[in-house]
């Protein structure tokens, strides 16, 4: 609820328009915390998988290795036994060159495939790096937007549920106060008087208590005067409603704005 | 001053009632986030045990290959013994029991590499999974906390305007200061009095000469 502090004017309307605001404040903080908190999960999660995602890169390269260096050892093993066999055989300095042509490119196939298949898991540790940034940045986007979505309802709610209390605010102001004054925004000045008319008429001693109405509208109203007030040419009455603006008795009828202002300075509204 | 109580009363029901929507959800996201946890340790046990399986299994498959292969390499030098095969020819039969070994070897230890990166993936995934379902669980509360506490405002505020009314049933008006605004409230205040009299004089709210003048009577 919005404050008000007894030494600010503020119309009615003025109130409204702050209660709208704040309830309005209070649905983008909700939703704004709503964001901020769902981000922050979105942001652990990125973070975890990031760090995952960087220890099975780190387990592919060490699976590949092991592999290559398994291979390696084979390899040599290999080249040690076609060396020895070479040696056995007493084969040929050229044979033996050709042979051991044909022995580093059948290696270096099999290293080819090895790291041809290395190659190809680390494009896919790469490629699964890449979607979980995207996979992040999607459901950012997608939070965002939800938010947006959820939020822009709630306000579209809230301005109606506004609109619907401002109109009993109005209605409940008008009953007991006969203050028609949020009416003027909503159906205008001229229906707004109609309204307050028909009031001051339906509760003519209110109206003439709060100054709405003067002695004589009231017996026009009532067809009688108001209590306590003395008619004009009558002899009597007293200082409070002395027509002559309280220089003496009788003399004729005070306007509404004076009879009003004596009646807030003598009693100041109490 | 009457407002004071109601709008303290209010303040507090709004904080109260926030944290409890607040309280309900978390545990809500709690119970689903203990959950998912308690899912998410079953599978990566599974996985795991999976895991660790692969390196056995390869290495006993390279252990017979080896041994297939030693094996052949012995039966072709004995063959080639027995048979007087002349060197050139020999060494190259040597070679493509080399060449196809290796490359037997290294499809081997390919195979292996993979099956320990898929392996290795799927338990990344799980983790990538159990991560995706605890934000998004995380949000679907947050989601359901914000629309909650909405909702809660409004009730709030209806019970103020409640209040308000019920108060303004004994002359006191204080509470819609908050919707009104000083003037209007005071305003309100008065067409009471001026309907209520005896109550408003009763109350202390107006003294004698006001009662006499709105009345035409003495008290």
């Amino acid at each position: 609820m919005a404050e008000t502090t007894t030494t600010e004017k503020k119309t009615v309307q003025d109130q409204f328009k702050a209660l709208e605001a704040e309830g309005q404040a209070n649905i983008n903080k909700t939703y704004d915390n709503s964001l901020a908190s769902q981000n922050q999960g979105w942001q652990n999660a990125f973070d975890q998988n990031q760090q995952i995602q960087g220890q099975q890169k780190q387990a592919v390269q060490q699976a590949y290795n092991q592999a290559n260096y398994d291979l390696g050892v084979q390899n040599t093993r290999n080249d040690n036994n076609l060396t020895q066999f070479a040696d056995v055989r007493d084969v040929n300095t050229q044979q033996g060159s050709q042979h051991r042509l044909r022995l580093n490119n059948a290696r270096n196939s099999a290293n080819a495939k090895l790291a041809y298949a290395q190659a190809q898991a680390l494009q896919e540790s790469e490629r699964q790096a890449a979607l979980i940034e995207t996979n992040y940045k999607n459901q950012i986007s997608a939070a965002l937007a939800d938010n947006n979505y959820k939020r822009a309802a709630a306000l579209m709610d809230e301005y109606n549920n506004q609109d619907k209390k401002q109109q009993e605010y109005a209605q409940l102001l008008a009953a007991s106060a006969g203050n028609f004054e949020p009416y003027k925004n909503m159906y205008g000045e001229d229906t707004a008087n109609t309204m307050q008319t028909m009031w001051n008429a339906q509760h003519p001693e209110e109206a003439y208590r709060m100054g709405n109405i003067d002695a004589n509208k009231y017996k026009e109203i009532t067809g009688k005067w108001p209590k306590g007030y003395t008619p004009p040419h009558s002899g009597g009455g007293n200082d409070w409603y002395d027509p002559s603006g309280g220089k003496g008795k009788g003399g004729g009828y005070w306007s509404y704005n004076q009879g009003y202002a004596t009646y807030m300075n003598n009693y100041g509204g109490k | 001053m009457a407002t004071t109580g109601l709008q303290d009363t209010f303040v507090k029901r709004q904080q109260e009632s926030a944290d409890k929507i607040g309280n309900l959800y978390n545990q809500q996201y709690n119970a689903q986030a203990a959950n998912l946890k308690t899912a998410y340790d079953k599978n990566l046990s599974d996985a795991q045990a999976a895991q660790q399986k692969i390196a056995p299994q390869y290495q006993t498959q390279a252990n017979a290959l080896g041994a297939q292969y030693e094996r052949n390499r012995r039966n072709l030098n004995l063959q080639n013994m027995m048979n007087g095969m002349g060197t050139g020819t020999a060494v190259q039969q040597q070679e493509a029991l080399n060449t196809a070994f290796q490359n037997n070897y290294a499809g081997l230890r390919a195979n292996e590499a993979n099956a320990q990166t898929e392996a290795g993936q799927k338990i990344a995934d799980l983790g990538f999974n159990y991560q995706q379902q605890l934000a998004s669980a995380r949000a679907e509360a947050e989601n359901k906390k914000a629309a909650s506490l909405v909702e809660d405002q409004n009730k709030q505020n209806d019970w103020y305007d409640t209040q308000a009314k019920l108060l303004s049933g004994y002359g006191d008006f204080s509470a819609y200061e908050k919707l009104y605004g000083k003037e209007a409230t005071d305003q309100m205040k008065n067409v009471w009095i001026i309907q209520n009299p005896r109550a408003a004089l009763g109350a202390g709210l107006i003294d004698a000469n006001r009662f006499r003048e709105i009345t035409g009577t003495n008290p």
